[in-house]
């Protein structure tokens, strides 16, 4: 059973070498390989909740990514389960334009779900870290580092 | 009485003549033309029946719901399907058949093309309007490039997924 919102502790940092789980439904893979539009929820929204979902190691097993509480209470129990390191993330992405975006890890708890976080971005060289939604050119070339990097967890379910 | 007759099909007799009159290479070149005149022709029709299987999954990606993924994705809406069918139509005119169509996690729809090499690429055309290729390598390198309407700039941006996919390199290009 996945932990609860009440049963993690959001002031630990991520460790580099901790594994972000998300799942991947088999039938959007193209002759078994991840790619970019199939990889769900490489996506941002104006506000940081809409970012990528992710679940942090720290607080979660592989599986705890197809339980339903994970899911907004959906069967995903047949969908495949990647996982990318935090060292793994793309830090800073620069624009054509001249402007630079940093990527984080950010652990966003849910009520039932309390691994549950976000690949968080910013301006690069914020301190405070403030969300700004990333441009398209930014957006797609982390949705490619993403889709590259991502590894199948195979044995550690 | 009268009655219909079907045209007979092609009878080989001209060949039989040419087969007594002619020399043996003659004979191994008419084989050999044969032979491409039918790869061309299957591998004309097998593009043609690709574009229409994509065609027809992209009709079936107007009846998939929000959420479809359970990460809260929107369901492609119709104009970026309709959007989706004239890049298809400009994709069949040269001849680039994507691998699969698939919804795209941003909301819209996706054509997706692998290639023999590292390069791969997707086209999308998304619910708020926007359309382009996104080319990208298994290295982590990528390049969008924005959709146009005018035929002479879809031809180019075409060109350059051509050449991509057959394995330019992207850092350098």
């Amino acid at each position: 059973m996945p932990l609860l919102e009440n049963e993690v502790d959001i002031s630990v940092e991520f460790a580099p070498e901790e594994p972000l789980y998300r799942r991947a439904l088999a039938s959007e893979l193209v002759d078994g390989e991840l790619v970019v539009s199939s990889l769900e929820s490489v996506s941002f929204g104006k506000e940081v909740s809409g970012a990528p979902s992710v679940l942090r190691g720290r607080f979660a097993k592989p599986i705890d990514a197809l339980h339903a509480d994970c899911a907004g209470g959906k069967d995903v129990s047949r969908h495949l389960v990647y996982f990318i390191l935090v060292r793994d993330l793309p830090d800073v992405i620069q624009t054509p334009e001249g402007n630079a975006f940093e990527f984080y890890p950010l652990h966003k708890p849910e009520p039932t779900c309390g691994a549950h976080s976000v690949i968080a971005s910013c301006l690069a060289g914020d301190p405070t870290r403030v969300y700004a939604k990333p441009s398209r050119t930014v957006r797609n070339d982390l949705r490619a580092k993403l889709a590259v990097r991502l590894q199948r967890v195979v044995d550690m379910i | 009485m009268l009655n219909f007759a079907p045209v007979e099909a092609w009878q080989p007799s001209v060949v039989d003549t040419f087969e007594r009159t002619s020399s043996g290479d003659l004979l191994a070149l008419r084989e050999q033309l044969k032979s491409n005149l039918s790869n061309t022709e299957s591998e004309f029709l097998t593009m043609l029946n690709r574009f229409d299987i994509m065609r027809r999954s992209l009709n079936q990606l107007a009846s998939i719901p929000d959420n479809w993924n359970q990460y809260g994705s929107p369901a492609p809406s119709a104009r970026s399907i309709v959007s989706a069918r004239q890049v298809l139509d400009s994709l069949q005119s040269e001849s680039l058949v994507p691998r699969r169509v698939l919804p795209s996690a941003e909301g819209g729809v996706a054509f997706v093309y692998l290639s023999e090499t590292e390069n791969r690429a997707v086209i999308e055309s998304l619910n708020d309007d926007e359309i382009f290729i996104l080319l990208y390598d298994r290295r982590g390198n990528s390049k969008t490039l924005d959709w146009s309407e005018s035929r002479l700039t879809q031809q180019n941006l075409l060109r350059e997924l051509r050449d991509h996919l057959r394995g330019t390199n992207l850092a350098a290009s």
